[in-house]
């Protein structure tokens, strides 16, 4: 009687124990904060597959976008268990979420990937006068504030490129908001606008088929699409390498406080997703530069951002909650 | 038809001066938006504000209200309209079947989209919420209808006030609390309609319809959930029932 | 010379795919998904097209595109059914045939007009499809004329048409409703600044209102709580004579429907506004130059072919930028794009020359799902008919239970439920007080684009009104825009009838002379 007992109470202790298989036993949910067909929907999609296929369980793609800069999505995500199997596709654009009165909390509640990003460039309408961008700024200041620009929308990345344009080479442009990159890009190629900043992999089609010029890059090297060559904006003015570059980050995040099992099982996979042919090709194919990142050295790169993303939109006058009392730092 | 349309223009009377208070509300609000000082990098002159629309829209608001109140007032007549205003709040207006009906069919969804979905598994709640639904307007000819009526309104408040009142509380301790109250009134419910149903004699329709609730329900949460792959709102008892079985956890 | 080795790809392409046993399975079966998802209401085609990309994106290249392309074509005919047989539109992009089609239903035309919007929708494809084969470099043109003034010239006239449409009561109700559809287009932070209008602090309405809360919530409850109440049954179904339409009929509407193909294909090429924006503007156009405009809005075939038309040669229409610019003209058109993308292929400028017979492919599919579509859509009309014969009492529920979650689904939003309830008990009361719906839904549609692009027009103009009569498209607009308006005109509508009438007294003496000379000629 007694050593059935015993039996008895060993296997009770021993079952959870083997029953405890490896994470993950379940499809994972990737809920992506911005709109289907979108840059970092594409990104988490093609990723998610590769990580799926090591991970050996399915990773499902969700869009939930909404709120101010993916607020809703986040949120939803960081509701669900902090389990692992939940994980948000994020992008840089999100870290104002805090200021814009969205979410309570700061970037660093997140454990980052990032995938990628692409290399920003200023193009020009094919009809456009100017062939460098040493004319066009020399123009610019001619004439400030009427040289129509675009940079997507108010406070997104593309638009503080611009502003680090602006301030370190001391032109002034007119900035017309668009509700994103491509509304913009449109712009441009209507001639409703003179100019456009968004990100390369973005214009990279438009460039190629003419109907954009690009005149240079918003980062220390150039590019070379095809038989054009595109210099860097920094060869001609070098203060511009004290605002810029400001690349963007895309990629998915779990919340910090997940098991360290899952984490070290994520970045894993996260990492030989990056190395695997399809996704380099992917990035070799749409200009994207992978930036592989994740853990700590992702978190300071996003906190970075935030802080840079914060500060200035309290200069633009948008924000509704102080970036002090979210404790940003300045940058 | 006459009687009727004097009606419906002493109401439009009321709605025309409803409508005007709200464009000047819509108005005032436009007037606090930024007028003039930079926003978003974009200096503000008035056809730039975001001020525009919203003072467009209130004061065509005001207009349309104003005209629509002049015609009610013109074709109905004065008197017309205190007599409007008169039965409108009396109380067998209020009782009268056709607002019971009204308020029944617009609760019950209510009742599920702000109190059910967000905290009891969707499964759950959908069975509970079909079931509801249609014996509500089935039943009408039964017998003791009033009396079951009255039951199912006392149980809802009841379920509705203890899940949002007392549901922060056990969601640490016991998780799937409000799933297990949820199904307990729900059975409740329908062992007392059985009751009154089968004094009544309509018992295999009673039956057939619970089959229905469950399968429709069944079928496509199985659906949105494995199929289609949507998270579901809330996901509960039955949901991580059916998640174990997919995955063998057992 | 070129045109004829294109034709010759192109049946060879079209030849392989119709033997090849894989494809055609794969066809029929996603146009009947995409059916199935454009039938039940909250399911958009945008969520069909997500759900297949994530499905496909292990297949080979064509056999994805087979299944995107049939699912998006099935679901925007789909919508057709629910909004005629229950009077809750599918789809955005079947709201407007719901005007039509539901009082059919509720003659016992149920039938019949699925038939109609079925052989519409199929001649649509196909129309959108030959633009985007023989003129798409037209259509591209076309698509890069349009700046902020068109835009909103184009709003401006679609809100316009939504003041024709018919009232049950007075015309003053009709703007009202409009000016809601207005108001709650204008909640959320504007896109321009960002600055937050008639939030109240909620970040949930940062967004804005989503359309597809709005068009369930102002045409489902209210539909749901109707039948309830008043224990109506939806409509009857007369036994099924004949659910092809004539022949005949198809060659009388060729006017209407090569005017709604057009409108369809245009403006589905404009990137961002869809198949819901086609449908309302076919729609307003055809009861305009309508010889019996009284007729619209009590069941007239006329608009059924409108609407389902152009709503289905917006599917071409959108392609085409899609595929030449990489700017996709629709919402489902801009899902296409990231499927494509993570199949890599770029679509753009250089698709042309790196894949040159890309566009012929999608031709060849679209061609193929419109044929499936419209066998598919006869076969299921007979069935789906007797939809109207289930009791009431049972079957509203489950459709509410659909709508509910249907509505969840596109943005994983509880917060769109909680907006949807209250905007249906609005839209019931309305409908009870004789407000009509459509202008609300249209408000609501076109209401951020005609605010924003206003704005920015008069931005990038520095307050300046006249690039609209220097620009030609926006002069044309302009031009519809006052048409439209005048003819609304009592004074217009008298000089019309007066001159038909005149037109009409000089003819009937014409033949009375003529069988007055033909009389004398046979006495002699």
């Amino acid at each position: 009687m007694k050593k059935l007992l015993l039996i008895c109470l060993v296997l009770l202790v021993a079952a959870p124990m083997a029953m405890a298989k490896k994470y993950p036993t379940r499809d994972i949910t990737n809920i992506v904060v911005w709109g289907a067909g979108g840059g970092t929907d594409v990104c988490n999609r093609i990723v998610s597959a590769e990580m799926a296929a090591i991970l050996g369980v399915n990773i499902n793609v969700v869009n939930k976008p909404g709120g101010v800069a993916g607020s809703l999505g986040m949120a939803e995500a960081y509701g669900m268990k902090h389990d692992g199997y939940t994980i948000c596709g994020l992008s840089e654009s999100c870290v104002t979420a805090g200021v814009q009165g969205g979410w309570d909390k700061k970037m660093d509640v997140w454990y980052p990937f990032i995938v990628a990003g692409s290399p920003d460039v200023i193009s020009v309408t094919p009809d456009s006068p100017y062939k460098t961008l040493k004319e066009f700024l020399e123009a610019a200041k001619a004439a400030p504030k009427t040289i129509k620009a675009g940079a997507g929308g108010s406070g997104s990345i593309h638009h503080l490129n611009l502003l680090a344009l602006e301030k370190g080479s001391g032109a002034a442009f007119n900035f017309i908001p668009y509700p994103g990159s491509a509304p913009s890009q449109n712009a441009a190629m209507t001639g409703e606008i003179n100019c456009v900043v968004t990100s390369l992999a973005e214009q990279a089609q438009l460039i190629r088929g003419g109907k954009l010029r690009p005149l240079a890059m918003l980062t220390p090297d150039g590019f070379t699409i095809d038989a054009i060559s595109i210099p860097s904006a920094f060869a001609d003015f070098p203060d511009l390498s004290k605002h810029l570059p400001i690349m963007q980050a895309i990629g998915m995040a779990v919340p910090a406080g997940v098991p360290d099992e899952v984490k070290a099982t994520l970045s894993d996979a996260f990492t030989k997703a990056l190395a695997s042919e399809k996704v380099q090709q992917w990035a070799k194919d749409n200009y994207y530069i992978l930036n592989g990142k994740t853990g700590e050295a992702a978190s300071k790169e996003f906190a970075q951002l935030e802080s840079l993303f914060a500060w200035t939109l309290v200069e633009l006058n948008t924000t509704k909650v102080s970036p002090d009392a979210l404790g940003i730092p300045k940058p | 038809m006459e009687e009727k349309n004097n009606w419906l223009r002493g109401v439009d009377f009321y709605c025309g001066l409803g409508i005007m208070i709200f464009g000047a509300f819509v108005v005032v609000e436009g007037f606090g938006m930024p007028l003039r000082d930079s926003l978003g990098g974009v200096q503000n002159v008035w056809y730039v504000s975001p001020a525009l629309s919203p003072i467009f829209v209130g004061v065509g608001f005001f207009l349309l209200g104003a005209l629509l109140s002049a015609i009610g007032l013109n074709e109905a007549g004065a008197g017309e309209i205190k007599r409007v205003l008169r039965t409108s709040l009396a109380v067998d207006t209020l009782l009268s079947l056709p607002v019971q009906r009204f308020l029944v069919a617009a609760t019950i969804p209510a009742v599920y989209i702000f109190v059910l979905i967000p905290r009891v598994d969707f499964c759950i709640a959908s069975i509970l919420f079909l079931w509801l639904y249609m014996m509500l307007f089935f039943l009408v000819e039964t017998e003791g209808f009033r009396q079951l009526q009255l039951f199912f309104a006392l149980g809802m408040a009841l379920l509705c006030a203890t899940l949002v009142t007392a549901g922060r509380f056990w969601s640490e301790s016991m998780p799937y609390a409000g799933d297990l109250l949820t199904a307990a009134c729900t059975a409740a419910f329908i062992l007392r309609a059985r009751g009154v149903v089968a004094r009544h004699g309509s018992g295999a329709a009673f039956w057939r319809t619970l089959a229905i609730c469950i399968t429709v329900t069944i079928i496509l949460t199985v659906c949105f959930r494995f199929f289609l792959l949507v998270p579901l709102p809330t996901e509960g008892t039955v949901v991580e029932f059916m998640d174990r079985i997919r995955y063998n956890e057992f | 010379m070129f045109i004829l080795e294109r034709l010759g790809t192109f049946f060879g392409i079209l030849g392989q795919m119709a033997v090849n046993p894989l494809d055609i399975a794969l066809l029929f079966s996603c146009t009947l998904l995409g059916i199935i998802f454009g039938a039940l209401p909250g399911l958009t085609a945008t969520l069909g097209v997500a759900l297949l990309t994530t499905l496909t994106y292990g297949m080979k290249t064509d056999l994805a595109l087979t299944a995107l392309l049939s699912m998006y074509v099935g679901a925007i005919y789909g919508g057709s059914y629910s909004s005629i047989l229950i009077n809750i539109p599918g789809t955005a992009a079947s709201a407007a045939t719901a005007l039509e089609g539901y009082p059919m239903a509720c003659r016992g035309e149920g039938g019949r007009a699925i038939g109609l919007t079925t052989t519409a929708s199929a001649i649509g494809t196909i129309i959108g499809m030959l633009f985007m084969v023989c003129l798409s470099p037209l259509v591209s043109a076309f698509a890069l004329q349009f700046t902020s003034f068109e835009f909103f010239l184009l709003a401006f006239f679609g809100i316009l048409i939504s003041g024709t449409l018919a009232c049950p009561d007075l015309v003053c109700k009709g703007w009202i409703s409009g000016f809601i559809g207005l108001f709650l287009a204008l909640v959320g932070r504007d896109r321009l600044q960002f600055y937050p209008r008639f939030t109240f602090g909620f970040s949930e309405f940062d967004g804005g209102i989503d359309i597809v809360p709005v068009l369930i919530g102002a045409f489902g409850i209210p539909q749901i709580i109707q039948v309830m109440v008043n224990r109506m049954k939806p409509g009857e179904a007369k036994p099924l004579s004949r659910v092809v339409p004539e022949f005949g009929k198809i060659k009388r509407s060729i006017g209407n429907i090569v005017r709604s193909s057009l409108i369809g294909v245009g403006i589905g090429s404009l990137p961002g506004i869809g198949e819901d924006v086609a449908a309302w503007v076919s729609y307003g156009a055809a009861k305009n130059s309508s010889k019996h405009p009284e007729r619209f809005g009590t069941g007239c075939d006329e608009g059924v072919i409108a609407t389902e038309t152009a709503n289905n040669a917006c599917i071409g229409g959108a392609i085409v930028p899609l595929l030449t610019l990489g700017i996709p003209g629709s919402p489902p058109a801009a899902m296409l794009l990231g499927a494509l993308m993570l199949h890599n292929i770029a679509p753009g400028p250089m698709l042309a020359i790196e894949h040159p017979n890309f566009l012929l492919e999608v031709t060849a599919i679209l061609l193929l799902a419109a044929v499936a579509m419209w066998i598919v859509g006869i076969y299921l009309a007979r069935h789906v008919v007797k939809v109207l014969t289930l009791p009431p009492m049972l079957f509203m529920p489950i459709v509410g239970l659909l709508c509910i979650i249907g509505s969840y689904s596109l943005g994983l939003s509880v917060f769109n439920l909680y907006l949807m309830l209250p905007i249906g008990l609005l839209a019931y009361a309305m409908t009870i007080l004789g407000y009509p719906i459509a202008p609300l839904v249209i408000g609501v549609i076109l209401g951020p684009m005609a605010d924003e692009n206003l704005r920015r027009a008069l931005m990038v103009s520095q307050g300046d009104f006249t690039p609209i009569f220097t620009r030609p498209v926006a002069c044309v607009i302009f031009f519809a825009i006052v048409l439209t308006f005048v003819s609304q005109l009592p004074v217009y509508k008298r000089l019309r009838t007066r001159l038909a009438d005149k037109w009409t007294a000089r003819k009937t003496r014409q033949i009375a002379c003529k069988m007055a000379a033909d009389l004398g000629d046979s006495k002699r």
